[in-house]
């Protein structure tokens, strides 16, 4: 039966700060990796050492945000304790991980820490992703495609400033890495697409701010099919085009940002309070009763009244 | 917990005397109004909701502090003093249950508001109360002293509290005489509280 009890009401938890920390965080965590990748596969023009600290800065910045919205952010190095099952509190771990490795190779560079340092940036947009997905009260973001969708945007995201800094004439991405970043685009389209496409009803209304003509327009199309097109010339010619990788990075971060606000603030929508059909919960059985809705949990549960 | 929805009025006196026995707003337990139901009836029903004190809650295992935990006999609650306030279990709670407390208007004059402001707030049962009960012998549900306050205060007598391990319990003789729905079930939380239909509603 389902029947609804309760209509679905929009979420007033996390604000811009949060679409600051997922945004700032998945778009540092995606340029180190891709970086990473760039130093790894022979770049022609590594990226300037000054500019090596965007990652961690723009890390740093986001769990700033993070503690400006909690309501003891003075508590916040309690939120290391529960590494094993809170995906908030892994967040936490491989983005300070992350600062710290980052860091270090700016200051003494080396490869290994360099390497721990792009692992705990993957790690950390994953993280970030599980954490949407956990939160099981939002019917928006508890959907199982909502961490692939995340996480690829954030190799969107770091890509859209590695081609912003190339438009800048400040780095040369390796061949293989502008084919990465190609593929993420593409990928990242097509998960948007199931994501906005998925069919549950609940779900559909909630991201029916995300499937109006102009959020398609901003997401979709400029922070993706422009990006997409401008990275094919750069694939195919071999030179003439850098400039517009500038373009291309602008607006694939425009995009990026628009979807991470969408995802947080439209989409972010209580799920429906549902009953489920009525039946019976306690059945004789014997001389005990037994429950059937929580057989094992009720055996169990200690018995409060003795 | 039962809640018996054919008798609830929708009188509040359990969100009032929740609300004033622990200080804290916004309310942990909250009145809904589910509008009326179809012809020939016409009833407006009502939805009390609090927390529902899940075997398997989400936001345990959301909460990144380890502030939010689960009793030994099933209850959860918070610990204050551990809370960030970061917001994350409101969310991972379906059933809307858990509330950031911001402070009172004047400012909190107790300590123990003081304590609770920037932290998450929820219903724990009255935890304190059944506990203090319990240790010199008390039954919940029976005994006024070991029940919680809102199951007292309820004027139409909807709210029922108790071990449904017992058989000899009011609320297991309540659950074997009535069938009974549980919020949010497809979701596998397995909440500790049962809810008896609108009549209206749910005609066989």
């Amino acid at each position: 039966m389902n029947r609804l009890f309760i209509a679905p009401e929009r979420q007033n938890e996390w604000n811009l700060l949060a679409v600051m920390n997922f945004f700032l965080g998945g778009t540092a965590a995606g340029f180190y990796f891709l970086h990473w990748l760039n130093l790894n596969l022979a770049a022609t023009r590594a990226i300037p050492s000054s500019l090596k600290l965007i990652a961690p800065a723009l890390v740093g910045m986001g769990f700033l945000g993070l503690l400006f919205e909690a309501g003891r952010p003075l508590r916040g190095f309690y939120a290391f304790k529960k590494i094993r099952s809170s995906w908030m509190s892994k967040e936490l771990f491989f983005g300070i991980l992350f600062i710290m490795a980052a860091v270090y190779d700016f200051l003494y560079p080396d490869v290994l820490v360099r390497t721990t340092g792009a692992v705990s940036a993957l790690l950390f947009a994953f993280s970030q992703s599980m954490v949407l997905y956990k939160a099981r009260g939002i019917s928006g973001w508890n959907m199982p495609l909502l961490p692939l969708l995340i996480f690829n945007c954030s190799i969107v995201k770091g890509a859209g400033l590695m081609l912003l800094i190339y438009g800048m004439d400040l780095l040369r991405p390796a061949g293989p890495v502008l084919w990465i970043i190609f593929i993420s685009f593409i990928s990242d389209f097509l998960f948007w697409f199931l994501y906005l496409g998925y069919l549950n009803e609940e779900f559909r209304e909630s991201v029916k701010a995300l499937r109006r003509f102009g959020s398609m327009l901003l997401v979709l199309g400029a922070g993706h099919v422009i990006p997409v097109l401008i990275i094919s010339a750069l694939l195919l010619k071999k030179g003439g085009y850098e400039h517009y990788a500038f373009i291309a990075g602008i607006l694939a971060l425009s995009g990026a940002l628009a979807g991470d606000a969408g995802i947080l603030l439209r989409a972010g929508a209580y799920r429906a309070i549902r009953a489920g059909e009525p039946k019976s919960i306690l059945v004789e059985s014997g001389e005990e009763s037994k429950c059937r809705i929580i057989p094992i949990e009720s055996a169990k549960r200690k018995s409060i009244s003795k | 917990m039962l809640i018996d929805l054919r008798r609830c009025i929708g009188c509040e006196a359990c969100s009032l005397v929740c609300e004033q026995k622990r200080g804290t707003r916004p309310p942990v337990r909250r009145v809904m109004d589910c509008g009326l139901s179809g012809p020939p009836e016409r009833i407006r029903n009502f939805l009390p909701l609090s927390c529902m004190n899940c075997n398997n809650p989400p936001c345990v295992e959301a909460c990144p502090t380890g502030a939010t935990y689960k009793t030994e006999d099933g209850i959860v609650d918070i610990r204050a003093d551990l809370c960030l306030g970061c917001g994350y279990c409101v969310l991972a709670c379906p059933y809307r249950a858990r509330a950031i407390f911001y402070g009172t208007k004047n400012g909190a004059s107790d300590a123990k508001l003081r304590e609770k402001t920037g932290t998450c707030i929820k219903c724990n049962f009255c935890m304190e109360r059944v506990h203090s009960g319990l240790k010199i012998g008390l039954v919940p549900g029976t005994h006024p002293e070991a029940t919680p306050l809102c199951v007292i205060a309820c004027s139409a007598g909807a709210l029922h509290f108790g071990d449904i391990n017992d058989p000899a319990s009011r609320i297991s003789r309540l659950l074997k005489e009535n069938k009974a729905v549980c919020l949010q079930e497809e979701l596998g939380t397995l909440p500790s509280v049962f809810y008896i239909p609108f009549t209206s509603e749910f005609k066989e």
